[in-house]
């Protein structure tokens, strides 16, 4: 699950100690207004002319979105609250999927059937990858390419959002940083900024650094596979390529010179049908949890199974992947 | 026997936790032993070669003896050569987890000295002199390719920094282990480092210095 889902109240989320520092944080401004200037002057200095819709804004500050939810909460009569409301929303959604996962985790060898999910969780079903903000989709999208044992889509457009938006993050910091009229309490709030800021960075880092990971390990498959060349960024397909090129002749100079010529092959065949080039291994098993209803798959010993929509199963990967890519499974 | 060398050269390199432990020494690359088996291997293939030439067409369907040698001796080369490919590829993926451990700093990578007393007799005394030419060219080759790559993103976040946790604080308390000099951090201040000092600093500033021994972490 995505670790910043600031509601969750697991005392081992690596974020646990940081919803205290905001909930402090709030209990040190006694006015809503005085915060609500600070967002403003925020805002104010941003390049953009028009004002920023809110959406970005809460991306960008991410943490001042949450802040922002534990004041619409207090006041809800606030027109501007709608987004902020809905994310709250989604992000209490979750931490009831994870107790209930955490309840059914005795994992069955081929499949385990789903749980019993309270009704927070149906507000959760209808909410789109759409309609996530940003951050949380990173967090999605990087459980997804950690849980999985192929490479996924490269989200250029995605990253390419967060890395503006983080630019212009910082721009603001800045400038806020410098001025003298910001007070005491202000920077103690761009101190959470800027958390939130490195948080964001190492999610991106990791999440690169996975499929660099992957791209490394198969990498002859891959350039040898031009079908699935769409799935990697113009820089990860020539590392590929450049990586390949590297360890072949890595190998070609420490050994294969001096063996006889027909032992001088990368992609041979062995006798028993096992190929040099190393594979991404479908038979691995993934978690999933169904956002939709994904009708039935047959199982290894024949036996079907159906995935219905908010149960969580433990499948192979090769019976599961399409479902996967279209973003009705969600891998855990 | 026919690959003997190979399964010595296999099994040691995959009883030993060493080459993908980082925090071991690599051990030394085997070359004499690799050597052989390439000798070994090529010996094979000039057998199986004149074996083919000197009986000819006819015989090799009729001769059992022949084919059952002939097989044996191709299985025994092929042997050979996988085995040593799977000896080069684990000490790449050794190579590859300490260039990331150190964050990518290639030449501190090269020059930092084995802990000695982990294991006295290391018959290497740096990460240098336990890898091959071969290997010293991958590595550096590789360094480029992930400069290369990080590039794209050098203006926004370092790829190469730590992933082992999520950041937690902004500020890091540190203790300054071995003189740095001055060091120009990221926000433009400059920092004399002095032995024994104590700094509170932002950790992305100087993570890279941590990672390379300069500073301890308080």
């Amino acid at each position: 699950m995505s670790f910043f889902d600031d509601d969750d109240d697991d005392p081992l989320s690596p974020c646990s100690h940081r919803t205290g520092e905001a909930s402090s944080s709030r209990q040190r401004e006694p006015s809503l207004t005085s915060n609500t200037s600070f967002m403003d002057r925020l805002r104010s200095t941003s390049t953009v002319s028009s004002p920023p819709p809110l959406g970005q804004g809460q991306g960008q500050v991410h943490g001042h979105g949450r802040r922002r939810n534990e004041e619409d909460d207090i006041d809800r009569s606030r027109a501007s609250a709608s987004i902020f409301d809905e994310s709250s929303i989604s992000g209490y959604g979750y931490s009831g999927l994870d107790e209930s996962i955490n309840g059914e985790r005795g994992i069955d060898d081929e499949r385990m059937e789903g749980s019993e999910l309270g009704l927070d969780v149906d507000l959760d079903l209808d909410l789109d990858m759409e309609e996530l903000d940003d951050v949380k989709k990173l967090g999605k999208i990087w459980t997804r390419e950690r849980g999985t044992v192929e490479l996924g889509n490269w989200e250029g457009d995605l990253i390419d959002g967060i890395f503006d938006k983080l630019e212009q993050q910082q721009k603001m910091v800045n400038t806020l940083r410098s001025d003298p009229q910001t007070s005491e309490e202000e920077h103690f709030k761009l101190m959470l900024v800027q958390t939130e800021m490195e948080r964001v960075k190492y999610l991106v880092r990791s999440y690169v650094r996975t499929r660099l990971h992957k791209i490394e390990k198969f990498t002859y498959h891959i350039t040898l596979t031009p079908e699935i060349h769409h799935l990697l960024s113009g820089a990860e397909l020539s590392h590929a390529k450049r990586y390949t090129e590297l360890l072949h002749t890595h190998f070609q100079h420490s050994v294969l010179d001096s063996l006889p010529v027909w032992l001088r092959k990368m992609d041979d065949a062995y006798g028993d049908g096992l190929s040099m080039v190393t594979k991404p291994n479908r038979n691995v098993p993934v978690l999933i949890y169904c956002r939709k209803d994904c009708g039935e798959i047959t199982l290894e010993g024949g036996e079907r199974a159906a995935l219905a929509r908010g149960t969580t199963h433990l499948v192979k990967f090769k019976l599961v992947d399409r479902w996967i890519s279209l973003g009705w499974a969600e891998v855990l | 026997m026919y690959g003997d060398l190979a399964l010595q050269l296999v099994t040691a390199s995959h009883r030993s936790t060493l080459s993908t432990t980082p925090q071991l020494p690599l051990p030394k690359y085997a070359l004499p032993l690799i050597l052989s088996i390439c000798l070994e291997t090529r010996q094979l293939g000039q057998s199986i070669t004149s074996a083919a030439e000197t009986h000819g067409q006819v015989s090799l369907s009729q001769d059992r003896s022949l084919v059952c040698n002939l097989t044996v001796q191709h299985l025994a080369a092929r042997r050979n050569k996988r085995c040593l490919l799977a000896y080069l590829q684990t000490r790449i993926g050794g190579m590859k987890e300490r260039y990331w451990d150190a964050g990518g700093g290639l030449a501190y990578l090269l020059t930092q000295p084995s802990k000695q007393n982990v294991n006295p007799d290391a018959d290497a005394p740096d990460l240098r002199s336990a890898l091959s030419p071969q290997e010293l060219d991958f590595l550096r080759g590789y360094n480029s390719l992930m400069l290369d790559y990080k590039s794209d993103f050098l203006d926004v976040l370092d790829l190469t920094a730590s992933i082992d946790k999520p950041p937690g604080e902004l500020m890091v308390d540190v203790r300054v282990l071995k003189d740095a000099g001055e060091v120009v951090l990221e926000g433009g201040e400059r920092i004399e480092f002095r032995k024994g000092e104590r700094f509170r600093l932002a950790r992305s500033g100087v993570e890279r210095l941590i990672i390379q021994g300069f500073l301890e972490e308080v």
